[in-house]
């Protein structure tokens, strides 16, 4: 009887919150914990740049630091910072896309990031220079920590923006490697400890269900609708150059029935992307160019998979050759003995250069080796 | 006058309570009986306190949902009759972020995205849209530029 009673108490307690909360707007909810909310806060901070302040984010890798501009920039960028550090520290990120609209669904948010991402990095260099890599290492990991979250959706657009912002945090740490004094084990938790992101195998289901099936699905709309808007609908999908004759000439219903017939051919791409590499290599070109002759839309509509792989490989190639930098940086290249190239059979190759150091990895990124140069950055 | 009250006085000191009659004693123990020990009593206390607690959960429950309903109903009342859902032509419109546009660049040369996430955040000129209209009331060339925001 008396843990009953206690149990009503308990629940009278529960029940006071919520009531509370729902006569007090100015309470946060469990919604404000999404760091993209703190993220269009930042963009919304970002002021439109002239022609010069566009050229320093551009260029905040090589620009002057002298240069007035970079100054200008940094300075209005303030408060934008201090809404992505913000929006890094949360757990949830939900950019509120609606898979519903299929291809036609937006993302003004991916370019946004990437210019908050190299203000950041612009930032970090400063800091760097400025002898402060703390704060510098403070840039890069929100760097990090916003690709994560940009890359959270399963589109293609999505992971390669990714890429690119999680490229930027690589430039931005590796120069400066040796000022860091980061312990290896440290970095390499530090990255496990990122929110997870998916791949370009993960984003073939989506690519299927949303886009195109999607696809097929308004062509049926759309006709249904009204005789002859089906057909309209295709030739926006059929606009440009490179696009087949043959294939603009598809009647709707054959156009239809083309684009269904792509949907298993997703299924089998997601069975050979998530093969070994040498595997997929050696198997792609048969199966795309089969796939190609059976079905002339599927160069139009399937995605260049082995590109994406590519540019994939390449990115996780340069992570780890970043993470095996702070471990030569902490205690030498003999520290690489221990550390394994994800594309070879043993580790990186080490290059000592005049300024730093270069890593090597086995993987070829457009006929030539993926490397990494490291600590050039750091001052004597 | 104090003759009479002496006499009230000692009247009344010999007045002396009645004692208890058999059939009330025992109606008496009759009902202690029932009442039952003292944990039983403070149980029922407990009971009275449990149920002033569930009361309270559910008015509260109740003033929660209510305040909830008022709230929903402001919202509802308060959104216009308008389309929620995209127009088909968003996607090929080059001046919009569309998966559509970003597709096709990322499918381009190296570099292609870059360029489109430039024009994106409003470094360059968007282009004038040249795709084919699919309805006769889609969205206005005005109304899909305040998509943009700021870009």
């Amino acid at each position: 009887m008396r843990s009953f009673f206690f149990v009503c108490l308990l629940l009278v307690g529960l029940a006071c919150p919520a009531l509370s909360a729902a006569q007090n707007p100015f309470q946060r909810t469990p919604l404000a914990e999404n760091a993209a909310l703190q993220y269009w806060q930042a963009f919304a901070q970002m002021q439109s740049l002239d022609k010069d302040q566009m050229k320093v984010l551009e260029e905040w890798n090589t620009v002057s630091l002298d240069d007035p501009a970079v100054k200008k920039v940094l300075d209005a960028g303030q408060s934008s910072l201090m809404y992505l550090h913000r929006g890094a520290r949360m757990k949830q990120c939900d950019w509120g896309l609606d898979y519903g609209d299929g291809i036609s669904m937006l993302m003004p948010h991916l370019a946004k990031a990437r210019d908050l991402a190299r203000l950041a990095a612009l930032h970090g260099r400063q800091e760097f220079e400025r002898g402060s890599p703390k704060l510098a290492r403070g840039d890069a990991t929100s760097i990090m920590v916003l690709a994560r979250h940009v890359g959270r959706d399963p589109t293609m657009i999505c992971v390669l923006v990714r890429f690119g912002i999680e490229g930027l945090a690589v430039d931005l740490f590796a120069p400066h490697v040796t000022e860091l004094k980061a312990p290896y084990s440290q970095a390499v938790a530090m990255f496990e400890a990122l929110p997870p992101a998916p791949g370009v195998l993960q984003t073939l289901v989506v690519e299927k269900n949303y886009f195109a099936a999607w696809i097929a699905k308004k062509l049926r709309e759309e006709e249904a609708r009204q005789p002859g808007a089906g057909l309209t609908l295709w030739k926006n999908f059929v606009l440009g150059a490179d696009v087949p004759e043959a294939i603009k000439q598809l009647k709707i219903e054959e156009a239809i029935r083309r684009t269904e017939e792509l949907l298993p051919v997703y299924d089998e791409l997601a069975k050979l992307v998530a093969l070994p590499k040498d595997q997929f290599d050696a198997q792609y070109p048969a199966f795309i160019q089969k796939a190609k002759e059976a079905n002339p839309v599927a160069g139009l509509i399937v995605p260049a998979v082995d590109q994406l792989l590519a540019k994939e490989r390449r990115h996780q190639a340069r992570l780890a050759m970043s993470m095996a930098a702070t471990a030569v940086a902490e205690g030498g290249p003999d520290k690489l003995k221990d550390i394994k190239d994800p594309f070879g059979d043993g580790p990186f190759t080490y290059r000592q250069l005049d300024k730093g150091f270069e890593l090597q990895s086995k993987l070829l990124f457009e006929g030539q080796p993926v490397t990494l140069k490291a600590g050039q950055g750091a001052k004597k | 006058m104090n003759d009479e009250i002496d006499s009230l006085e000692a009247e009344l000191a010999a007045l002396a309570p009645r004692d208890l009659s058999p059939q009330l004693a025992g109606r008496i123990a009759a009902e202690l009986e029932q009442e039952g020990p003292a944990p039983l009593r403070r149980w029922r206390l407990g009971q009275v306190l449990a149920a002033i607690a569930v009361g309270a959960v559910a008015a509260s429950a109740v003033a929660a949902a209510w305040l909830w309903r008022n709230d929903q109903r402001t919202a509802q009342a308060d959104s216009p009759a308008a389309p929620i859902a995209l127009p088909v032509a968003t996607a090929f419109d080059p001046a919009l972020p569309s998966v559509w546009t970003f597709r096709r660049a990322a499918d381009e040369p190296a570099g292609q995205l870059d360029g489109l996430l430039d024009r994106h955040s409003g470094r360059t000129r968007l282009e004038q849209p040249h795709y084919v209209q699919i309805r006769g009331f889609g969205a206005s060339d005005v109304e899909r530029n305040d998509l943009l925001g700021e870009l």
